[in-house]
Protein backbone atom coordinates (compact mmCIF):
# COMPACT_ATOMS: atom_id res chain seq x y z
CA UNK A 1 0.00 0.00 0.00
CA UNK A 2 2.93 2.76 1.01
CA UNK A 3 4.44 1.53 -2.58
CA UNK A 4 1.45 2.49 -4.29
CA UNK A 5 1.01 5.84 -2.33
CA UNK A 6 4.33 6.99 -3.78
CA UNK A 7 4.48 5.99 -6.62
CA UNK A 8 1.19 7.42 -7.39
CA UNK A 9 2.86 10.65 -5.81
CA UNK A 10 5.37 10.43 -8.18
CA UNK A 11 2.94 10.71 -11.11
CA UNK A 12 1.69 13.38 -10.05
CA UNK A 13 4.97 14.98 -9.88
CA UNK A 14 5.64 14.10 -12.79
CA UNK A 15 2.71 15.72 -14.46
CA UNK A 16 3.44 18.46 -12.63
CA UNK A 17 7.23 18.80 -14.51
CA UNK A 18 9.21 17.39 -12.00
CA UNK A 19 12.63 15.93 -12.90
CA UNK A 20 13.24 13.83 -9.88
CA UNK A 21 9.69 12.11 -10.02
CA UNK A 22 11.36 10.70 -12.98
CA UNK A 23 14.48 9.60 -11.66
CA UNK A 24 12.26 7.75 -9.16
CA UNK A 25 10.22 6.23 -10.80
CA UNK A 26 13.06 4.82 -13.22
CA UNK A 27 14.41 3.49 -9.69
CA UNK A 28 11.52 2.36 -8.31
CA UNK A 29 9.74 0.11 -11.34
CA UNK A 30 13.70 -0.65 -12.43
CA UNK A 31 13.27 -4.16 -11.80
CA UNK A 32 9.68 -5.18 -12.43
CA UNK A 33 10.41 -3.39 -16.14
CA UNK A 34 13.64 -4.98 -16.95
CA UNK A 35 12.49 -8.37 -16.36
CA UNK A 36 9.43 -7.96 -17.69
CA UNK A 37 11.37 -6.47 -21.28
CA UNK A 38 13.96 -9.15 -20.39
CA UNK A 39 11.15 -11.75 -20.87
CA UNK A 40 9.81 -10.59 -23.85
CA UNK A 41 13.14 -9.92 -25.85
CA UNK A 42 16.50 -11.61 -23.87
CA UNK A 43 17.86 -8.62 -23.94
CA UNK A 44 18.78 -6.45 -21.04
CA UNK A 45 20.17 -3.85 -21.92
CA UNK A 46 17.79 -3.47 -25.03
CA UNK A 47 15.25 -3.83 -22.09
CA UNK A 48 16.15 -0.64 -20.56
CA UNK A 49 16.81 1.05 -23.08
CA UNK A 50 13.03 0.74 -24.08
CA UNK A 51 12.16 1.67 -20.70
CA UNK A 52 14.25 4.83 -20.72
CA UNK A 53 12.43 5.68 -24.14
CA UNK A 54 9.51 4.80 -22.67
CA UNK A 55 9.77 7.45 -19.59
CA UNK A 56 10.57 10.19 -22.19
CA UNK A 57 7.96 10.02 -24.12
CA UNK A 58 5.92 10.19 -20.85
CA UNK A 59 8.28 13.47 -19.65
CA UNK A 60 6.81 14.95 -23.40
CA UNK A 61 3.66 13.78 -22.72
CA UNK A 62 3.30 15.16 -19.05
CA UNK A 63 0.83 18.10 -19.48
CA UNK A 64 -1.93 15.87 -20.91
CA UNK A 65 -1.08 11.96 -18.95
CA UNK A 66 -4.25 11.00 -17.59
CA UNK A 67 -4.24 10.24 -13.83
CA UNK A 68 -3.06 6.62 -13.21
CA UNK A 69 -4.48 4.03 -10.27
CA UNK A 70 -2.23 1.50 -10.87
CA UNK A 71 1.54 2.98 -12.45
CA UNK A 72 3.16 0.04 -12.60
CA UNK A 73 0.54 -1.49 -14.94
CA UNK A 74 0.43 1.90 -17.51
CA UNK A 75 3.95 1.78 -17.21
CA UNK A 76 3.97 -1.88 -18.60
CA UNK A 77 1.67 -1.57 -21.04
CA UNK A 78 3.99 1.14 -22.16
CA UNK A 79 7.09 -1.25 -22.24
CA UNK A 80 4.76 -3.23 -23.88
CA UNK A 81 4.22 -1.39 -26.92
CA UNK A 82 7.19 0.08 -26.84
CA UNK A 83 9.17 -3.23 -27.39
CA UNK A 84 7.30 -4.28 -29.81
CA UNK A 85 7.51 -1.52 -31.94
CA UNK A 86 11.25 -1.99 -31.36
CA UNK A 87 11.32 -5.21 -32.90
CA UNK A 88 9.51 -4.85 -35.89
CA UNK A 89 11.27 -1.97 -36.67
CA UNK A 90 14.61 -4.04 -36.22
CA UNK A 91 13.35 -6.83 -38.45
CA UNK A 92 12.12 -4.40 -41.13
CA UNK A 93 15.72 -3.41 -41.21
CA UNK A 94 17.26 -6.80 -41.50
CA UNK A 95 14.65 -8.42 -43.70
CA UNK A 96 12.75 -6.00 -45.38
CA UNK A 97 11.91 -8.76 -47.64
CA UNK A 98 9.86 -10.39 -45.27
CA UNK A 99 6.12 -9.12 -45.53
CA UNK A 100 4.17 -10.77 -42.61
CA UNK A 101 5.35 -10.01 -38.93
CA UNK A 102 4.59 -11.94 -36.04
CA UNK A 103 2.19 -10.29 -33.28
CA UNK A 104 3.90 -11.23 -30.39
CA UNK A 105 7.84 -11.61 -29.91
CA UNK A 106 9.06 -15.15 -29.89
CA UNK A 107 9.88 -16.38 -26.39
CA UNK A 108 11.65 -19.71 -27.55
CA UNK A 109 15.14 -18.61 -27.44
CA UNK A 110 14.82 -19.15 -23.32
CA UNK A 111 14.69 -22.60 -23.71
CA UNK A 112 18.64 -22.40 -25.48
CA UNK A 113 19.58 -19.97 -22.88
CA UNK A 114 18.66 -22.31 -20.45
CA UNK A 115 20.25 -25.36 -21.25
CA UNK A 116 23.46 -23.75 -22.02
CA UNK A 117 23.54 -21.95 -19.01
CA UNK A 118 22.58 -25.03 -16.64
CA UNK A 119 26.06 -26.94 -17.96
CA UNK A 120 27.76 -23.67 -16.73
CA UNK A 121 28.39 -23.71 -12.96
CA UNK A 122 27.50 -25.68 -9.86
CA UNK A 123 25.66 -23.55 -8.08
CA UNK A 124 23.64 -22.94 -10.92
CA UNK A 125 22.39 -26.25 -11.23
CA UNK A 126 22.31 -26.51 -7.52
CA UNK A 127 19.99 -23.59 -7.50
CA UNK A 128 17.98 -24.91 -10.34
CA UNK A 129 17.50 -28.00 -8.88
CA UNK A 130 16.20 -26.97 -4.84
CA UNK A 131 14.05 -24.34 -7.49
CA UNK A 132 12.56 -27.37 -9.17
CA UNK A 133 11.75 -29.34 -5.61
CA UNK A 134 9.15 -26.55 -4.91
CA UNK A 135 5.34 -26.39 -5.31
CA UNK A 136 3.92 -24.68 -8.12
CA UNK A 137 2.63 -21.78 -5.58
CA UNK A 138 6.06 -21.34 -4.20
CA UNK A 139 7.43 -21.42 -7.26
CA UNK A 140 5.21 -18.35 -8.70
CA UNK A 141 5.27 -16.56 -5.75
CA UNK A 142 9.11 -16.51 -5.79
CA UNK A 143 8.74 -15.20 -9.31
CA UNK A 144 6.20 -12.61 -8.88
CA UNK A 145 7.79 -10.88 -5.48
CA UNK A 146 11.27 -10.99 -7.09
CA UNK A 147 11.55 -11.56 -10.67
CA UNK A 148 8.16 -9.19 -11.31
CA UNK A 149 8.72 -6.73 -7.86
CA UNK A 150 5.13 -6.56 -7.31
CA UNK A 151 3.80 -5.90 -3.39
CA UNK A 152 1.93 -8.19 -1.28
CA UNK A 153 -1.01 -6.30 -1.76
CA UNK A 154 -0.99 -6.77 -5.42
CA UNK A 155 -0.01 -10.93 -4.76
CA UNK A 156 -2.66 -11.06 -2.57
CA UNK A 157 -5.32 -9.86 -5.03
CA UNK A 158 -3.80 -11.99 -7.87
CA UNK A 159 -3.74 -15.44 -5.77
CA UNK A 160 -6.70 -14.88 -3.66
CA UNK A 161 -4.96 -15.22 -0.72
CA UNK A 162 -4.09 -12.68 2.07
CA UNK A 163 -0.92 -10.88 2.79
CA UNK A 164 -0.22 -13.00 5.43
CA UNK A 165 -0.30 -15.89 3.75
CA UNK A 166 1.90 -14.61 0.80
CA UNK A 167 4.13 -13.93 2.52
CA UNK A 168 4.48 -17.15 4.81
CA UNK A 169 4.51 -18.34 1.71
CA UNK A 170 7.98 -17.38 0.31
CA UNK A 171 9.24 -17.28 3.61
CA UNK A 172 9.09 -20.75 3.64
CA UNK A 173 10.55 -21.23 -0.03
CA UNK A 174 13.37 -19.30 1.19
CA UNK A 175 14.05 -20.99 4.15
CA UNK A 176 13.83 -24.19 2.04
CA UNK A 177 15.84 -22.91 -0.69
CA UNK A 178 18.93 -22.02 1.80
CA UNK A 179 18.79 -25.08 3.64
CA UNK A 180 19.09 -27.07 -0.05
CA UNK A 181 22.15 -24.33 -1.01
CA UNK A 182 24.10 -24.81 2.36
CA UNK A 183 26.18 -28.05 1.37
CA UNK A 184 27.33 -25.97 -1.49
CA UNK A 185 28.04 -23.13 0.63
CA UNK A 186 30.02 -24.79 3.19
CA UNK A 187 32.00 -26.51 0.52
CA UNK A 188 33.11 -24.16 -1.78
CA UNK A 189 32.59 -20.49 -0.08
CA UNK A 190 29.75 -20.11 -2.16
CA UNK A 191 31.54 -17.68 -4.72
CA UNK A 192 29.09 -15.85 -6.73
CA UNK A 193 29.14 -16.42 -10.45
CA UNK A 194 28.79 -13.01 -12.26
CA UNK A 195 25.10 -13.55 -13.04
CA UNK A 196 25.46 -13.50 -16.49
CA UNK A 197 22.01 -14.79 -17.10
CA UNK A 198 18.90 -15.07 -14.95
CA UNK A 199 18.04 -18.57 -15.20
CA UNK A 200 15.27 -18.58 -12.63
CA UNK A 201 13.73 -15.93 -14.59
CA UNK A 202 13.83 -18.49 -17.49
CA UNK A 203 12.09 -21.08 -15.20
CA UNK A 204 9.77 -18.54 -14.22
CA UNK A 205 8.15 -17.99 -17.69
CA UNK A 206 7.69 -21.57 -17.99
CA UNK A 207 5.24 -21.60 -14.73
CA UNK B 1 14.30 -2.98 13.33
CA UNK B 2 16.21 -5.05 14.71
CA UNK B 3 18.55 -6.85 11.91
CA UNK B 4 20.73 -8.71 14.48
CA UNK B 5 18.28 -11.58 14.54
CA UNK B 6 17.47 -12.00 11.00
CA UNK B 7 18.17 -14.56 9.26
CA UNK B 8 19.71 -14.87 5.74
CA UNK B 9 15.60 -15.50 4.74
CA UNK B 10 14.28 -12.72 6.67
CA UNK B 11 16.96 -10.50 4.82
CA UNK B 12 16.13 -11.77 1.42
CA UNK B 13 12.75 -10.45 2.33
CA UNK B 14 13.74 -7.17 3.52
CA UNK B 15 12.85 -3.94 1.86
CA UNK B 16 15.55 -2.33 2.21
CA UNK B 17 17.79 -5.44 2.60
CA UNK B 18 16.81 -5.84 -1.71
CA UNK B 19 17.49 -2.18 -2.59
CA UNK B 20 21.03 -2.50 -1.04
CA UNK B 21 21.56 -5.67 -3.25
CA UNK B 22 19.91 -4.31 -6.53
CA UNK B 23 21.50 -0.83 -5.99
CA UNK B 24 18.40 0.70 -6.93
CA UNK B 25 18.40 3.13 -3.24
CA UNK B 26 21.74 4.63 -2.47
CA UNK B 27 20.17 5.21 1.15
CA UNK B 28 19.76 1.89 1.25
CA UNK B 29 23.24 1.01 0.25
CA UNK B 30 24.64 3.59 2.60
CA UNK B 31 22.51 2.01 5.65
CA UNK B 32 23.80 -1.47 4.92
CA UNK B 33 27.49 -0.75 4.06
CA UNK B 34 27.29 1.16 7.55
CA UNK B 35 25.35 -1.76 9.37
CA UNK B 36 27.81 -4.43 7.73
CA UNK B 37 30.76 -2.18 8.78
CA UNK B 38 29.72 -2.17 12.64
CA UNK B 39 28.41 -6.17 12.52
CA UNK B 40 31.75 -7.44 10.13
CA UNK B 41 30.55 -10.95 12.18
CA UNK B 42 27.44 -10.87 9.61
CA UNK B 43 29.38 -10.81 6.30
CA UNK B 44 29.03 -14.44 6.00
CA UNK B 45 25.03 -14.47 6.15
CA UNK B 46 24.79 -11.01 4.33
CA UNK B 47 26.75 -12.89 1.03
CA UNK B 48 24.31 -15.85 1.73
CA UNK B 49 20.89 -13.57 1.48
CA UNK B 50 22.46 -11.52 -1.27
CA UNK B 51 23.65 -14.13 -3.29
CA UNK B 52 19.85 -15.82 -3.24
CA UNK B 53 18.29 -12.52 -3.80
CA UNK B 54 20.09 -11.61 -6.71
CA UNK B 55 19.50 -15.15 -8.48
CA UNK B 56 15.90 -14.65 -7.65
CA UNK B 57 15.66 -10.92 -8.82
CA UNK B 58 16.89 -11.88 -12.41
CA UNK B 59 20.71 -11.33 -12.10
CA UNK B 60 20.04 -7.05 -11.41
CA UNK B 61 22.85 -6.78 -9.48
CA UNK B 62 24.19 -2.87 -8.24
CA UNK B 63 26.99 -2.96 -11.46
CA UNK B 64 24.04 -3.74 -13.74
CA UNK B 65 21.93 -1.12 -12.21
CA UNK B 66 24.61 1.23 -12.10
CA UNK B 67 25.53 0.80 -16.06
CA UNK B 68 21.80 1.34 -16.72
CA UNK B 69 21.01 4.33 -14.76
CA UNK B 70 24.14 5.80 -16.41
CA UNK B 71 22.79 5.27 -19.51
CA UNK B 72 19.66 7.16 -17.93
CA UNK B 73 21.03 10.20 -16.92
CA UNK B 74 23.02 10.53 -20.04
CA UNK B 75 19.70 10.41 -22.11
CA UNK B 76 18.34 12.69 -19.90
CA UNK B 77 21.19 15.20 -19.69
CA UNK B 78 21.33 14.85 -23.47
CA UNK B 79 17.65 16.02 -23.68
CA UNK B 80 18.53 18.73 -21.16
CA UNK B 81 16.43 17.39 -18.64
CA UNK B 82 18.44 18.21 -15.21
CA UNK B 83 17.59 16.57 -11.90
CA UNK B 84 16.23 18.58 -8.82
CA UNK B 85 14.91 20.48 -11.57
CA UNK B 86 11.14 21.48 -11.83
CA UNK B 87 10.40 21.98 -15.63
CA UNK B 88 8.59 25.30 -17.09
CA UNK B 89 4.86 24.93 -17.05
CA UNK B 90 3.28 23.86 -20.06
CA UNK B 91 2.94 26.48 -22.58
CA UNK B 92 -1.00 25.24 -23.12
CA UNK B 93 -2.24 25.96 -20.18
CA UNK B 94 -5.14 23.41 -19.74
CA UNK B 95 -6.57 24.72 -16.10
CA UNK B 96 -7.89 28.63 -17.51
CA UNK B 97 -11.45 27.68 -17.04
CA UNK B 98 -11.38 27.14 -13.43
CA UNK B 99 -12.62 23.08 -13.34
CA UNK B 100 -8.58 22.25 -14.12
CA UNK B 101 -7.89 24.15 -10.53
CA UNK B 102 -11.20 22.56 -8.53
CA UNK B 103 -9.34 19.29 -10.19
CA UNK B 104 -6.49 19.67 -9.01
CA UNK B 105 -7.78 20.88 -5.39
CA UNK B 106 -9.95 17.66 -5.13
CA UNK B 107 -6.80 15.57 -6.17
CA UNK B 108 -5.05 17.15 -3.17
CA UNK B 109 -7.30 16.41 -0.89
CA UNK B 110 -7.86 13.43 -2.04
CA UNK B 111 -4.11 12.41 -1.92
CA UNK B 112 -4.32 14.01 1.87
CA UNK B 113 -7.33 11.87 2.60
CA UNK B 114 -5.95 8.67 1.65
CA UNK B 115 -2.68 9.56 3.30
CA UNK B 116 -4.35 9.73 6.68
CA UNK B 117 -6.62 6.42 5.49
CA UNK B 118 -3.24 4.72 5.48
CA UNK B 119 -1.96 6.21 8.40
CA UNK B 120 -4.65 5.02 10.77
CA UNK B 121 -6.48 2.54 9.29
CA UNK B 122 -8.65 1.67 12.59
CA UNK B 123 -9.31 4.90 13.08
CA UNK B 124 -10.80 6.61 9.53
CA UNK B 125 -12.56 9.51 11.79
CA UNK B 126 -10.20 11.00 13.61
CA UNK B 127 -8.57 14.29 11.10
CA UNK B 128 -5.43 15.11 12.87
CA UNK B 129 -5.04 18.32 10.04
CA UNK B 130 -7.43 21.43 9.94
CA UNK B 131 -9.23 20.76 6.66
CA UNK B 132 -7.85 23.63 4.83
CA UNK B 133 -4.37 21.96 5.15
CA UNK B 134 -3.58 20.71 1.86
CA UNK B 135 -0.13 19.30 3.20
CA UNK B 136 1.10 15.68 3.42
CA UNK B 137 0.91 14.60 6.27
CA UNK B 138 1.98 11.62 8.46
CA UNK B 139 0.33 10.66 11.70
CA UNK B 140 1.22 8.38 14.43
CA UNK B 141 -1.33 7.62 17.60
CA UNK B 142 -0.20 7.07 21.09
CA UNK B 143 1.24 3.89 21.04
CA UNK B 144 1.92 3.11 17.38
CA UNK B 145 4.82 3.99 15.64
CA UNK B 146 5.50 4.31 12.05
CA UNK B 147 8.40 3.93 9.34
CA UNK B 148 8.28 4.84 6.18
CA UNK B 149 10.16 6.66 3.11
CA UNK B 150 9.65 9.84 1.72
CA UNK B 151 9.40 10.61 -1.85
CA UNK B 152 13.34 11.49 -2.03
CA UNK B 153 14.00 8.36 -0.62
CA UNK B 154 14.64 9.67 3.03
CA UNK B 155 14.00 7.24 5.41
CA UNK B 156 11.99 8.48 8.55
CA UNK B 157 10.33 6.55 11.59
CA UNK B 158 7.86 8.61 13.47
CA UNK B 159 7.73 8.11 17.32
CA UNK B 160 3.91 8.08 18.70
CA UNK B 161 1.96 10.49 19.02
CA UNK B 162 3.33 12.37 15.99
CA UNK B 163 3.20 14.31 13.04
CA UNK B 164 5.25 15.03 10.06
CA UNK B 165 3.74 17.08 7.52
CA UNK B 166 5.48 17.27 3.81
CA UNK B 167 5.50 20.99 2.38
CA UNK B 168 3.62 21.18 -0.73
CA UNK B 169 6.93 22.24 -2.44
CA UNK B 170 8.47 18.52 -1.20
CA UNK B 171 10.42 17.28 -3.84
CA UNK B 172 10.31 20.51 -6.00
CA UNK B 173 14.02 21.57 -5.09
CA UNK B 174 12.71 22.34 -2.06
CA UNK B 175 12.90 19.49 0.81
CA UNK B 176 10.82 20.87 3.84
CA UNK B 177 8.77 19.46 6.37
CA UNK B 178 7.47 20.17 9.82
CA UNK B 179 6.93 17.78 12.70
CA UNK B 180 5.32 18.28 15.80
CA UNK B 181 6.58 15.04 18.12
CA UNK B 182 9.89 12.85 17.37
CA UNK B 183 11.08 11.36 14.94
CA UNK B 184 14.18 9.85 13.45
CA UNK B 185 15.35 11.09 10.16
CA UNK B 186 18.33 9.20 7.64
CA UNK B 187 18.39 11.84 4.86
CA UNK B 188 18.98 10.86 1.21
CA UNK B 189 21.68 12.65 0.05
CA UNK B 190 20.83 15.07 -3.02
CA UNK B 191 23.37 18.34 -2.15
CA UNK B 192 20.76 20.66 -4.60
CA UNK B 193 18.41 20.32 -2.56
CA UNK B 194 18.91 20.62 1.39
CA UNK B 195 16.65 18.91 3.53
CA UNK B 196 15.04 21.48 6.48
CA UNK B 197 12.59 20.42 9.36
CA UNK B 198 10.93 22.70 11.28
CA UNK B 199 9.87 22.71 15.07
CA UNK B 200 8.54 25.13 17.46
CA UNK B 201 11.58 26.15 18.68
CA UNK B 202 14.16 25.65 16.03
CA UNK B 203 15.12 25.14 12.27
CA UNK B 204 17.30 22.08 11.11
CA UNK B 205 19.35 22.18 7.84
CA UNK B 206 20.68 18.88 6.60
CA UNK B 207 23.13 17.67 3.95
CA UNK B 208 22.97 14.12 4.13
CA UNK B 209 22.79 12.20 7.87
CA UNK B 210 20.85 10.64 10.42
CA UNK B 211 19.89 12.26 13.59
CA UNK B 212 16.47 12.19 16.29
CA UNK B 213 14.30 14.97 16.21
CA UNK B 214 12.27 15.25 19.30
CA UNK B 215 9.77 18.41 19.28
CA UNK B 216 6.59 17.41 21.36
CA UNK B 217 4.22 20.46 21.31
CA UNK B 218 3.47 19.60 25.22
CA UNK B 219 7.25 18.76 25.97
CA UNK B 220 9.23 21.60 27.80
CA UNK B 221 11.88 21.09 24.94
CA UNK B 222 12.73 20.58 21.59
CA UNK B 223 15.75 17.92 21.13
CA UNK B 224 17.98 17.49 18.28
CA UNK B 225 20.53 14.48 18.27
CA UNK B 226 22.71 13.29 15.69
CA UNK B 227 24.24 10.20 14.62
CA UNK B 228 26.69 10.94 11.64
CA UNK B 229 26.93 13.57 8.97
CA UNK B 230 26.32 17.26 10.14
CA UNK B 231 23.66 19.51 10.75
CA UNK B 232 22.87 23.68 10.98
CA UNK B 233 20.66 24.75 13.80
CA UNK B 234 18.82 27.65 13.29
CA UNK B 235 16.77 29.37 16.82
CA UNK B 236 13.61 30.58 16.49
CA UNK B 237 14.05 32.78 19.28
CA UNK B 238 16.75 35.11 18.59
CA UNK B 239 18.30 33.93 14.86
CA UNK B 240 21.16 32.17 16.22
CA UNK B 241 22.76 29.24 14.33
CA UNK B 242 25.02 26.66 15.48
CA UNK B 243 26.58 23.12 13.88
CA UNK B 244 26.01 19.91 15.54
CA UNK B 245 28.37 16.94 15.36
CA UNK B 246 28.09 13.39 15.48
CA UNK B 247 27.21 11.84 19.24
CA UNK B 248 25.89 15.70 20.27
CA UNK B 249 22.50 17.08 20.62
CA UNK B 250 21.23 20.56 21.35
CA UNK B 251 18.51 20.89 23.63
CA UNK B 252 16.44 24.02 22.89
CA UNK B 253 13.56 25.97 26.10
CA UNK B 254 9.83 25.72 24.19
CA UNK B 255 8.86 28.98 26.15
CA UNK B 256 10.23 30.08 29.24
CA UNK B 257 11.39 26.94 30.69
CA UNK B 258 15.02 27.60 31.97
CA UNK B 259 17.83 24.56 31.26
CA UNK B 260 19.04 23.26 34.16
CA UNK B 261 21.45 20.42 34.68
CA UNK B 262 23.22 19.61 30.96
CA UNK B 263 26.13 18.44 30.96
CA UNK B 264 28.74 20.38 28.51
CA UNK B 265 30.73 17.83 26.60
CA UNK B 266 33.65 20.11 25.48
CA UNK B 267 35.59 22.89 27.57
CA UNK B 268 36.36 24.54 23.43
CA UNK B 269 32.92 25.32 23.15
CA UNK B 270 32.12 28.76 24.54
CA UNK B 271 29.00 29.49 22.47
CA UNK B 272 26.74 28.98 25.10
CA UNK B 273 25.87 32.26 26.28
CA UNK B 274 25.67 33.23 30.07
CA UNK B 275 22.85 35.45 31.16
CA UNK B 276 20.04 33.68 29.33
CA UNK B 277 20.32 30.31 28.73
CA UNK B 278 18.70 30.13 24.93
CA UNK B 279 19.64 26.70 24.30
CA UNK B 280 22.62 23.67 25.67
CA UNK B 281 24.87 21.20 23.70
CA UNK B 282 25.45 17.67 25.85
CA UNK B 283 26.57 14.53 24.33
CA UNK B 284 24.32 11.58 23.67
CA UNK B 285 23.05 9.60 26.93
CA UNK B 286 24.30 6.30 26.95
CA UNK B 287 23.65 3.73 30.15
CA UNK B 288 25.86 0.61 31.11
CA UNK B 289 26.07 -2.31 28.74
CA UNK B 290 24.22 -0.69 25.71
CA UNK B 291 25.92 0.48 22.72
CA UNK B 292 22.60 2.65 21.80
CA UNK B 293 22.81 6.09 23.06
CA UNK B 294 19.40 6.62 25.15
CA UNK B 295 18.01 9.23 22.65
CA UNK B 296 17.67 6.64 20.01
CA UNK B 297 16.75 3.73 21.92
CA UNK B 298 12.79 3.84 20.74
CA UNK B 299 13.68 3.04 17.52
CA UNK B 300 14.28 -0.31 18.48
CA UNK B 301 11.57 -0.64 20.02
CA UNK B 302 12.85 0.09 23.73
CA UNK B 303 11.66 2.48 26.43
CA UNK B 304 14.65 3.81 28.46
CA UNK B 305 15.20 6.36 31.07
CA UNK B 306 17.96 7.75 32.34
CA UNK B 307 17.91 9.23 35.40
CA UNK B 308 14.40 11.33 34.30
CA UNK B 309 11.67 12.63 37.03
CA UNK B 310 8.75 10.48 37.31
CA UNK B 311 6.56 13.78 35.39
CA UNK B 312 8.89 13.15 32.13
CA UNK B 313 8.72 9.62 32.56
CA UNK B 314 4.72 9.62 33.03
CA UNK B 315 4.48 11.42 29.79
CA UNK B 316 6.54 9.28 27.72
CA UNK B 317 4.48 6.48 29.31
CA UNK B 318 1.33 8.22 27.35
CA UNK B 319 3.02 8.39 24.35
CA UNK B 320 4.15 4.45 24.07
CA UNK B 321 1.16 3.06 25.87
CA UNK B 322 -1.39 5.05 24.45
CA UNK B 323 -2.97 5.87 28.25
CA UNK B 324 -3.63 9.08 30.10
CA UNK B 325 -1.69 9.34 33.79
CA UNK B 326 -2.98 11.10 36.75
CA UNK B 327 -0.46 12.30 39.53
CA UNK B 328 -2.56 12.39 42.59
CA UNK B 329 0.50 13.35 44.66
CA UNK B 330 2.69 16.14 43.52
CA UNK B 331 5.71 14.87 45.23
CA UNK B 332 6.14 11.44 43.17
CA UNK B 333 6.27 14.06 40.09
CA UNK B 334 9.73 14.40 41.56
CA UNK B 335 10.87 10.83 41.92
CA UNK B 336 13.85 10.01 39.44
CA UNK B 337 14.30 6.35 37.95
CA UNK B 338 16.46 4.84 35.48
CA UNK B 339 15.55 1.97 33.58
CA UNK B 340 15.42 0.17 30.37
CA UNK B 341 12.19 -1.53 29.11
CA UNK B 342 11.90 -4.24 25.97
CA UNK B 343 8.42 -5.05 25.24
CA UNK B 344 7.13 -5.34 28.46
CA UNK B 345 3.49 -3.77 29.17
CA UNK B 346 2.68 -0.43 31.21
CA UNK B 347 1.86 -2.62 33.97
CA UNK B 348 5.01 -4.40 33.99
CA UNK B 349 6.94 -1.57 33.62
CA UNK B 350 5.45 0.43 36.84
CA UNK B 351 5.91 -2.72 39.05
CA UNK B 352 9.44 -2.63 38.37
CA UNK B 353 9.83 0.94 39.03
CA UNK B 354 8.11 -0.15 42.52
CA UNK B 355 10.77 -2.11 43.24
CA UNK B 356 13.24 1.01 43.47
CA UNK B 357 10.38 3.15 44.80
CA UNK B 358 7.31 3.23 47.18
CA UNK B 359 4.25 4.20 44.82
CA UNK B 360 0.96 2.68 44.21
CA UNK B 361 -1.03 2.33 40.93
CA UNK B 362 -4.71 1.79 40.06
CA UNK B 363 -6.19 1.51 36.30
CA UNK B 364 -9.63 3.33 36.68
CA UNK B 365 -10.06 1.52 33.44
CA UNK B 366 -7.84 0.63 30.08
CA UNK B 367 -7.00 4.40 29.72
CA UNK B 368 -6.47 6.14 32.58
CA UNK B 369 -3.45 5.19 35.29
CA UNK B 370 -3.53 7.14 38.73
CA UNK B 371 -0.37 7.08 40.92
CA UNK B 372 -0.24 7.96 44.12
CA UNK B 373 2.40 7.59 47.42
Amino acid sequence: MAEILYTQEYWRQLQKGNTDALSALYQLHYIGLINYGVKLTGDRDLANDCFINVLLELWDKRHTLPDVTNVRAYLITCLHRRILLEIRSDKRRNNSHREILPEEPSEVSYEAYLTALEGNDEFTRLLATAFRRLTQRQQQLLRMKFYENLDYDHIAQACGITKRTAYNIIHDALKQLKNELKGYEQATGLTIPTPTLLILGIYFLFQ
Amino acid sequence: MNYLRFKAEDLVMDESFQQYCSGTNPAAVRFWEQWLKEHPEKSELVKVAKTLYLRLNGGLDEDVFAAHHRQFSEVLAARGIRPGEQAPPAKVRRLKNGWGWYALAVASVLMLFMTTLWLQPERPAQQSTAPEDTRVAYVSKAGERKSFQLPDGTKVVLNASSTLYLEDSFNTGNRSLTLDGEAFFDVAQNASSPFVIHTTAMDITVLGTAFNVKAYRNDETNETALVRGLVKISLKSNDHQLLLHPNEKVIVPVGKTIIRKVKLISDNRQKIPEPAIDYAIASLTHIPHDTTAVELSWVDNRLIFADESFEEIARKLERWYDVEIRFESEALKQYRFTGNFNKENVQRVLEVLQLSRDFSFRFEDNHHLVLNQ
